[in-house]
Parts: structure tokens; C-alpha cells; sequence
């Protein structure tokens, strides 16, 4: 990826300078953070990684010896890879939820005073304050068997009996969307703040109608913004484990949740290999978005 | 092509008054410059034009059409903006196809236009090039490329110098006149760049806390300023306050204690208040008075400081009533004996004298 090489550019700039010299003062710089994530990151992955290979043990936590079955389960059981294609369907829907809601909030955000944006963008961090668990059963109250809905909906007559909204997926992907959707707003205002309104009028000069002045200029300029929210929208959503669990019951059930029962259950092995799945589909899909949608292929072009 | 003509125009901005009665016609073809200092509102009048902001009151005329209520891109006009607004996601060649792209030219025809346009600004080779690729003056030419490849009726430069070198600066204004000529465009140039309007322009419109000030080519503007503000806008005038003064056929002006002569206006009112208004690369320096008394036009003064700007040398004179004047004198007109403290007579042709109202 040709940002890592951007990265890279003073270092090589400053390998130049001395030569011979510590490899370079910027790389030193790296290094605290870089043993940071090493320790606590790389190595642990690592371990997840190893586990996965272990045997299931009946009396312990795992036998140490080597074995495919775990993996081989998580990717050939149908019930495994019925969970795989819920966690996927559900992120990518709440991804395109969050960008298809976020962005015109986001649009309309970019074009205000920079003090009415604050404390739009105030408000709408206010929620992240609050414990995931607290905003979910928010939902539950709304739409719970005695929640306000439905009854609602019974004392108007419009139904006979209370309807059972919790439990399904589609209330999973609206608590998901209705949570995650705050980043994909804010990401995307960023971007959109940062182009020059000058390009937008030199669009209307040359003859571009608003919606045209939209598609031909602010979209495809937005599209870093947009990257970045569906980035962290999809990787949020991939993990999901609390929304899933309280609002989707024992019907809907997401990677996250399937990994807390293999390891709730003492099968650590299995556990680990439904994690490490669970992080190789997230990044495989996040760097096919970064392929797809990075402007950094027009900016290597020279 | 078409005349722009603007008929009593008015834009505020709550009490705010952005520009106020703005009333010039761009004839066909011309070169026309609106000039003034910042917040003079000849941006806005630019922007009136374009249709960015609507006005108040009046009426703007591209051809015969009027263009109250209709939007920027409905008008038909190619713009430079002044830090030239090119879209970084396309490549040169994208750049300048966009308005023929928002008019839906084929593309084969797309194609040719562009090769042209991009011919005419010498950037044939670029066309595949990103904006940020180019260094400033290249991507200058880019947004002249894609405001000229759709024929506009209006061409609307804001200031497309201002971020150039002195050097290619120059060499753009002559540029930019020779294309203009070829094409044949109307144009309208925003710049606060007295010089560059004067080197550019057929008729320039001096704007000043949004009105303006007085309209003509650059040379009625220079030898007859109708006003101090534009006397002293254009070319830094000495301002001395004057009073007029009739005797028989002849004008003078009572200033500085001196009775100096000026050369005749019908509009004169004998006793009128008014400032008298020396071009500093007028003024010449004398040793001695000339003896000529009242018919001479000179002020005793004093050498305040002198500063070597190769081409001439600005003297700063103080009169005798402490008035700081400029005089800028051509380095071999100067006699080596006058420097610093010498006390002098600053004088200049009564013919060149420039009397206007306050």
C-alpha cells in the first residue's frame, strides 16, 4: 500500500542524511509503541493463533496436542459457517445503514457554522458516554413484550396480542446501526469539511447542477471519509457481542457471541479458532475496501 | 461572447454593505478590471456576476438576457479562481472536460476540445498529469484551459496572479492578454494589483467601501482621478490640501503658502476646498528656486531620507508645513549633490498638476 510508503519517506530522507548512522531517529520513535502492540497485541494474536491448533480436553482448558479439527469445524460446520454469513450479512447491512443515514446527516452537518456543527457533533458523542449495555436496553424498553410499542399498538387495537420485535435479526442490525451510526457521521463531516468550498462553486461555474456538483465533485472527494467510517463501522460490527446477545436472544447468535460460549464453555481451542477467523474475514474485508476505495492508486500514479 | 451590463446592483450583508449601486457595462470582447483594495467589494461584484450570491437590488445582463434568479451554472460563464479551485480526483485532462462533460459533448468531440484548449495554454503534455503534480503557474494555466474550453460568454478571473512569483506573474498578465484577445472573450478580472490592471485591462473600474469610485481606461483613471481615493489608489499621489483661486484667465491653487499654478478645469469654483494631488514620478528636484515666483510650480522642502530603488530613487521630502511628501526620481536624473537634509525646491509642471475634490 503506497501509505506505508508515504509513511516511510522522512525515514529514508533521514537514512540519507547519516549514513551509517542508528537506523533512523523517526523509526526509534516507533519503537515504544511498537513494543507496546507487540507485547499486547502481535504475541497474544499469536498464542489465539497456536491455540487453535490444540486439542479439546474434557478435564482442563485444552490437551497440548496438535490437531486441524478445530479450524476444519469453524469452516465446514453448517451451523459455524450459518454464523460466519449472519456476522457478515449483519455488519455489511449496518455498514451500509450507517453510511446510507449517515452521510446526508453528515452533509447537512459539513454546511453549518462551525459552532452549531460542535454541538451537533456533541450531542451526538453524548450516547457513546453511556455503557452499551444501558443504551440496549433503551431498545428493550422501546420495544420489548410490555415495551412502549407495543403497547402502544395493543391499547390502539391494532393488534390482539403483543409483537415480538426482540429476537429477530432485523432489531439486532437496528440496534447495531443505531449505535455504530455516530462514527460514520463523524468521519464523514470531517472529510467534507475539508474541501475547499471553491471547488464546488468552480464545479456550478462550469456548468454542473447541484446533484451533478454532488456526484462529480463532493462524492468522489468525500471518499476518504467514507472509507474510514465503513471501516470502522464493519470492524465495530464484526465483534459485535453485546448487541447481539440483548437484543437478538439465543435466536440470533454473531461470531462474538459464538466465541464467548466456546470459551464460557471450556472449549478454549475452539474458541480461539472461531476468534482467529473472526479477525482474518474482518481484515481480508477491510483491506478489499481499502483496495476498492483508497485514492491512494491515482496518487501513486505519476 | 456577450456585453455584461450591471444596472444599479446592491448586495448587503445585514448592515453590512457589500456593494451599492453598482452600475457598468462590459462591453463585448473587452478586457475589464474591477480594482480596489481589500473589502472594496469587487469580489462580490465578481461573485454577483457569476451568480455565487444574488443581489439585493438591480439587474445583471449577460447578452440580453437578465440573470437575477438564475444559477451559476445556468449562465454560461468560465471562472479562475484565485487559488484555482482544480479538482484534485481528476487528471489535467478531466479537469478541463468537466463543463464540456456537465453539457454532454461526445466524447470524441470532448476529446478535441480539450486537446486544443490545453494546446492553446501550452500544456499538451500534461493532459494525464493530477493537479498536484504541477507546479502553481502549470495548474494557473489548467483552470484557464477548463474556464475557456466551453466558450463561455463571460470569462471571470478573482485575482488568478496573486499566488505567482513576481517573474511569472509578468509572464502570465502577457499571456493572459493575448489569449484574451484571440478569443476574443469578454472578460472580467478582479485584482487589488493597480499595475496589472493597468497592464491589462481596456477599461477598469476603481472600487472603494463598495461603490465605485470612477469607471474609464487606465489612462483617464491615472491623469484624471475624480476623487482623492483614486488618485491616491492609483499611482500613491502626494495629497496637499488646496484651495482654489481665479486670477483673469489663470488658475492657481493656495497651498502650503504658496500660490501654485494648475492648469484650467471648467469645473473650477474659485475659493472651493480641494487636494492637489503630485504623482510622485512627476515631481523633479531643483538646487535653487526658479525666480519665476507665483507662475512656478514649486514647494521649498527638505530631504527626509532617499532610498536607491535601481530604475530611480525615492526621495521623502518634508514641506514647510511638516507635510511628508514622495518623490520618485530616475537615478541619472539625480544631481549627485542632493542627499540627505539638503533643504530644496520640489517642483513640477503645472500642466501635470491634478486638482480633485475631497
Amino acid at each position: 500500500m503506497s501509505s506505508t510508503d508515504e509513511g516511510n519517506a522522512p525515514s529514508t530522507q533521514a537514512v540519507r542524511r547519516t549514513p551509517g548512522a542508528v537506523r533512523t531517529p523517526a523509526a526509534s520513535l516507533l519503537f515504544p509503541s511498537l513494543a507496546f502492540y507487540t507485547a499486547l497485541l502481535a504475541i497474544p494474536f499469536l498464542g489465539l493463533v497456536v491455540m487453535g491448533f490444540l486439542t479439546t480436553s474434557q478435564s482442563g482448558l485444552f490437551k497440548a496436542e496438535f490437531t486441524l479439527s478445530n479450524y476444519v469445524k469453524v469452516l465446514l460446520d453448517s451451523f459455524y459457517i450459518s454464523i460466519i454469513w449472519t456476522t457478515l450479512r449483519l455488519s455489511i447491512e449496518t455498514t451500509a445503514l450507517c453510511l446510507l443515514f449517515g452521510y446526508p446527516v453528515a452533509f447537512w452537518l459539513a454546511e453549518q457554522s462551525p459552532r452549531t456543527r460542535k454541538i451537533v457533533i456533541l450531542f451526538l458523542l453524548f450516547p457513546l458516554l453511556l455503557s452499551t449495555v444501558i443504551r440496549i436496553y433503551g431498545w428493550i424498553v422501546v420495544l420489548g413484550r410490555s415495551g412502549l410499542i407495543n403497547q402502544l399498538l395493543v391499547s390502539s387495537g391494532f393488534v390482539d396480542k403483543p409483537v415480538a420485535f426482540l429476537y429477530h435479526e432485523t432489531t439486532v442490525l437496528l440496534g447495531m446501526a443505531t449505535i455504530l451510526i455516530p462514527y460514520a457521521i463523524v468521519n464523514i463531516t470531517n472529510t467534507l469539511i475539508t474541501i475547499d468550498p471553491a471547488l464546488k462553486e468552480a464545479g456550478a461555474i462550469h456548468g454542473a447542477s447541484p446533484w451533478r456538483v454532488f456526484i462529480s465533485v463532493t462524492l468522489p472527494l468525500s471518499r476518504p471519509g467514507i472509507l474510514s467510517a465503513m471501516l470502522i463501522v464493519f470492524s465495530v460490527s464484526m465483534s459485535t457481542y453485546l448487541i447481539s446477545l440483548l437484543l437478538g436472544g439465543p435466536r440470533v447468535k454473531l461470531l462474538g457471541n459464538v466465541v464467548f460460549d466456546a470459551t464460557s464453555s471450556f472449549n478454549w481451542p475452539l474458541g480461539a479458532a472461531l476468534a482467529v477467523v473472526l479477525v482474518i474475514l474482518t481484515m481480508i474485508s477491510c483491506s478489499a475496501a481499502i483496495t476498492v476505495l483508497s485514492t491512494d492508486k491515482q496518487r501513486g500514479r505519476q | 461572447m456577450a456585453q455584461v451590463d450591471i444596472q444599479g446592483v446592491a448586495k448587503r450583508y445585514g448592515s453590512f454593505t457589500a456593494i451599492e449601486d453598482a452600475t457598468l457595462t462590459v462591453p463585448e470582447g473587452a478586457f475589464f478590471s474591477l480594482l480596489g483594495p481589500s473589502g472594496s467589494g469587487k469580489t462580490t461584484l465578481l461573485r454577483l456576476v457569476a451568480g455565487f450570491v444574488h443581489p439585493d437590488e438591480g439587474t445583471i445582463r449577460i447578452g440580453n438576457k437578465v440573470m437575477n434568479g438564475f444559477a451559476p451554472h445556468q449562465r454560461e460563464i468560465g471562472m479562475v479562481f484565485q487559488n484555482y479551485a482544480l479538482f484534485p480526483h481528476r487528471t489535467v485532462a478531466q479537469n478541463v472536460a468537466f463543463g464540456l462533460e456537465m453539457r454532454g459533448i461526445k466524447r470524441p468531440e470532448q476529446k478535441r476540445r480539450v486537446g486544443e484548449a490545453l494546446e492553446l495554454v501550452q500544456l499538451g503534455g500534461k493532459a494525464d498529469s493530477y493537479p498536484r503534480e504541477l507546479s502553481g503557474g502549470q495548474q494557473q494555466r489548467v483552470a484557464i484551459a477548463r474556464s475557456i474550453v466551453i466558450k463561455p460568454a463571460v470569462l471571470l478571473l478573482d485575482e488568478p496572479l496573486s499566488a505567482l512569483d513576481q517573474n511569472l506573474r509578468a509572464e502570465m498578465q502577457v499571456e493572459l492578454r493575448a489569449l484574451q484577445k484571440h478569443l476574443k472573450i469578454t472578460t472580467i478580472y478582479v485584482t487589488h494589483d493597480q499595475e496589472e490592471a493597468l497592464a491589462l485591462s481596456d477599461h477598469i473600474a476603481i472600487l472603494n467601501s463598495g461603490r465605485i469610485a470612477q469607471l474609464g481606461n487606465g489612462r483617464d483613471l491615472y491623469e484624471r482621478p475624480q476623487g482623492a481615493f483614486v488618485a491616491r489608489f492609483l499611482g500613491n499621489a502626494n495629497l496637499l490640501d488646496a484651495t482654489l483661486e481665479r486670477q483673469g484667465e489663470n488658475w492657481f491653487v493656495h497651498s502650503e503658502s504658496c500660490l501654485l499654478p494648475v492648469r484650467h478645469d471648467d469645473s473650477y469654483i474659485a475659493g472651493a476646498k480641494v487636494k492637489l494631488a503630485l504623482r510622485p514620478e512627476r515631481l523633479r528636484l531643483a538646487q535653487s528656486a526658479s525666480g519665476k515666483g507665483s507662475a512656478a510650480a514649486e514647494l521649498p522642502a527638505l530631504v527626509v531620507s532617499m532610498a536607491y530603488l535601481g530604475h530611480d530613487v525615492r526621495v521623502v521630502l518634508r514641506l514647510n508645513s511638516d507635510r511628508i511628501i514622495n518623490a520618485r526620481i530616475p537615478s541619472d536624473a539625480l544631481d549627485p549633490q542632493i542627499t540627505e537634509s539638503c533643504k530644496l525646491f520640489v517642483t513640477w509642471k503645472p500642466e501635470e498638476s491634478i486638482v480633485v475634490q475631497y
